[in-house]
């Protein structure tokens, strides 16, 4: 079939309009029920608002700028450029066929919900080291009461009596950054962590790794932090279960080559099971309290 | 104390984990590239707009300064490497020296002010890092800048044709004598703009795809042991670079997490990405002179490469 070069402006740009609108409408679906938490860092979600805007706004004008000109039909009195590519059969299929491809990713958006990285992600990835300088951390970061810390009952060491115990809920990357910024200065603090268990063959016994995902720009970019629990003879979480642990930072001295090197860890005093929460990923820490949880 | 179920150990991912961590990766490098490629796509409008010897005037003086301009400019436009190379490659055509075209390109993603924001945290711990890769990434864009404007010093290169530009609906709109109306203009813009982000969206989506394959079937293990190779590990981190084709904006944090890579190796990594990859070359491809794309695929690595010794070598 042969088409006019009005009609194959018409729908060269009608396609152009469609592709504006899916992706600007896309990526404002996206910000419902904060699904937009699962690919972004936040700091970069005003700027994909701003994009939405501007691939709404320019499809929206380019369809009025269209109907005030009254497209391009076939007597301009002038001729018209051929296009790209030629215009035989084949051209037109591989244009028609290179804008249902860039579609192709819209259409995944919407049709499955983002799934949680979790443990099995966890084995083809590095572990993320955090640091910090020690200018940046308060040593007594952790020790100050704040109204955020939980209180949670522990059983005593006979287990005749629960005590009433005060925990700093922060999340595994502050953890980390404390840590390896303040060093020693913050083993012996109670802590409450959550993230989803992880243990693979080389996991000591006694010990298992709680991981959770930062998402420092976005979600493929993805680095997992984790750090090891001990928990005696008891038996750690299923892989994959959310957890939160509450418990003392501890350190001992692992040999290596070069020396031995300090390793930071949790030991539990109570582990509770936990749902997946809405925002799984770590998108940011502020080493002071209320620390992101 | 927890006591609960059985003692569990991770199992690799199955072929359905593996897809949905596929199509997660897929869809997460659009949502991440795409307002890029909006803002770009908005400049092309707003260049319809721009007399077209404004910047043929802006860089009028010696080429050698207006090198060295480009690459310093590179600091303080925040654009990724998908907006500036259709950018720079429109301002070749409007009357940019193509040398110092290739400049900007090499310039923006590898100097912007995000970059440095997300390579400063990401190598806190590692100031010395970050210092050499913005020192080594303005010595890059000069010295292909530099390169090009050796190899152009008869004209011949800037005289090669540009890739046709995203056809305009109607001529009539573009051939008018006397110029165009502000509504004309309007319509051009966006015509441009429309033509821009629909065709860029085709390599992001194919190079997206890629990427997102290679992250989800590739173990980790794998990447990490060629890292410990101190002779491949730099070229096994170029190409890395090259296929994986992350946005600059973020692409620190991808050799941070990688513990076991040289600095040489990391550096390497960083200086590649932002001014090729794969995307980047299909790009180059389509908005440059085939000429000009081919050499840079020669000359930008083999720098990146010989950036990368010296910075083994010293420290």
């Amino acid at each position: 079939m042969e088409l006019s070069e009005g009609k194959r402006f018409s729908a060269v740009r009608l396609a152009r309009k469609i592709a504006l609108f899916a992706y600007g409408y896309f990526l404002l679906y996206l910000f419902r029920d904060d699904m937009i938490k699962h690919y972004l860092h936040e700091r970069y979600q005003p700027l994909t608002v701003g994009a939405a805007a501007l691939l709404i706004t320019a499809s929206i004008a380019y369809s009025s700028v269209e109907r005030r000109s009254g497209g391009c039909d076939d007597n301009h009195g002038h001729s018209h450029s051929k296009p790209r590519g030629g215009d035989s059969l084949a051209a037109r299929a591989a244009a028609a066929l290179s804008f249902v491809f860039i579609l192709i990713p819209v259409i995944l958006g919407f049709a499955s919900p983002a799934t949680v990285l979790g443990s099995a992600s966890g084995m083809m990835k590095n572990k993320g080291v955090f640091s910090a300088t020690s200018s940046m951390v308060d040593a007594d970061a952790l020790r100050k009461p704040h109204s955020s810390d939980m209180k949670i009952e522990i059983s005593t060491a006979d287990g005749t009596k629960p005590e009433a115990v005060s925990y700093s809920p922060i999340n595994l990357m502050e953890l980390h950054m404390l840590l390896s910024g303040g060093g020693d200065a913050f083993v012996g603090d109670r802590v409450a962590v959550q993230g989803f268990v992880y243990e693979s063959a080389e996991s000591e016994e006694g010990f298992f790794s709680l991981v959770r995902y930062v998402i420092p720009c976005c979600i493929v970019h993805a680095v997992a932090v984790s750090m090891k629990v001990s928990v005696g003879s008891a038996a750690p979480p299923a892989n994959d279960q959310w957890a939160r642990v509450y418990g003392v930072t501890r350190k001992f001295a692992e040999p290596r080559g070069d020396g031995p090197e300090n390793i930071y860890y949790i030991e539990a005093e109570k582990i509770e099971t936990a749902e997946t929460p809405t925002d799984p990923y770590i998108n940011r820490s502020y080493l002071r309290k209320p620390f992101m949880f | 104390m927890w006591a609960g179920e059985e003692r569990g150990r991770a199992e690799p991912a199955d072929d359905l984990e593996q897809l949905s961590e596929f199509r997660l990766f897929f869809v997460g490098l659009i949502v991440e590239t795409t307002p890029f490629i909006a803002v770009a796509s908005l400049m092309a409008f707003i260049f319809a707009f721009v007399p077209q010897d404004a910047f043929r005037r802006l860089f009028s003086g010696n080429k050698i300064v207006s090198i060295f301009i480009a690459a310093a400019a590179g600091f303080v436009i925040p654009l990724c490497e998908c907006s500036i190379v259709p950018i720079a490659a429109r301002l070749a055509r409007r009357g940019l020296p193509l040398p110092v075209a290739v400049t900007l390109m090499v310039a923006v993603p590898s100097l912007s002010p995000i970059v440095v924001a997300s390579t400063s945290v990401a190598f806190s711990s590692a100031p010395h890092i970050i210092h050499i890769r913005f020192a080594a990434g303005f010595i890059l864009a000069v010295a292909t800048g530099l390169i090009f404007l050796f190899l152009d010093r008869d004209g011949k290169l800037s005289a090669q044709p540009f890739p046709d530009e995203p056809e305009r609906m109607c001529d009539c709109a573009v051939e008018k004598p006397g110029g165009l109306s502000f509504e004309e203009k309007v319509k051009a813009g966006l015509d441009d703009a429309a033509g821009d982000f629909t065709r860029m969206m085709v390599y992001i989506v194919a190079a997206s795809a890629i990427a997102a394959a290679i992250k989800s079937l590739v173990p980790a293990d794998i990447v990490s042991a060629v890292g410990g190779n101190s002779i491949v590990s730099v070229p096994a981190m170029m190409l890395f670079s090259f296929i994986l084709s992350t946005c600059s904006d973020a692409d620190a944090f991808i050799p941070a997490a990688m513990i076991g890579f040289s600095a040489a190796s990391k550096l390497s990594f960083m200086l590649l990405g932002p001014a090729l990859d794969l995307k980047l070359s299909i790009m180059h491809f389509s908005f440059l002179p085939r000429r000009a794309a081919v050499i840079l695929i020669i000359v930008i690595p083999a720098l990146v490469l010989a950036a990368s010794i010296v910075v083994s070598l010293t420290t």
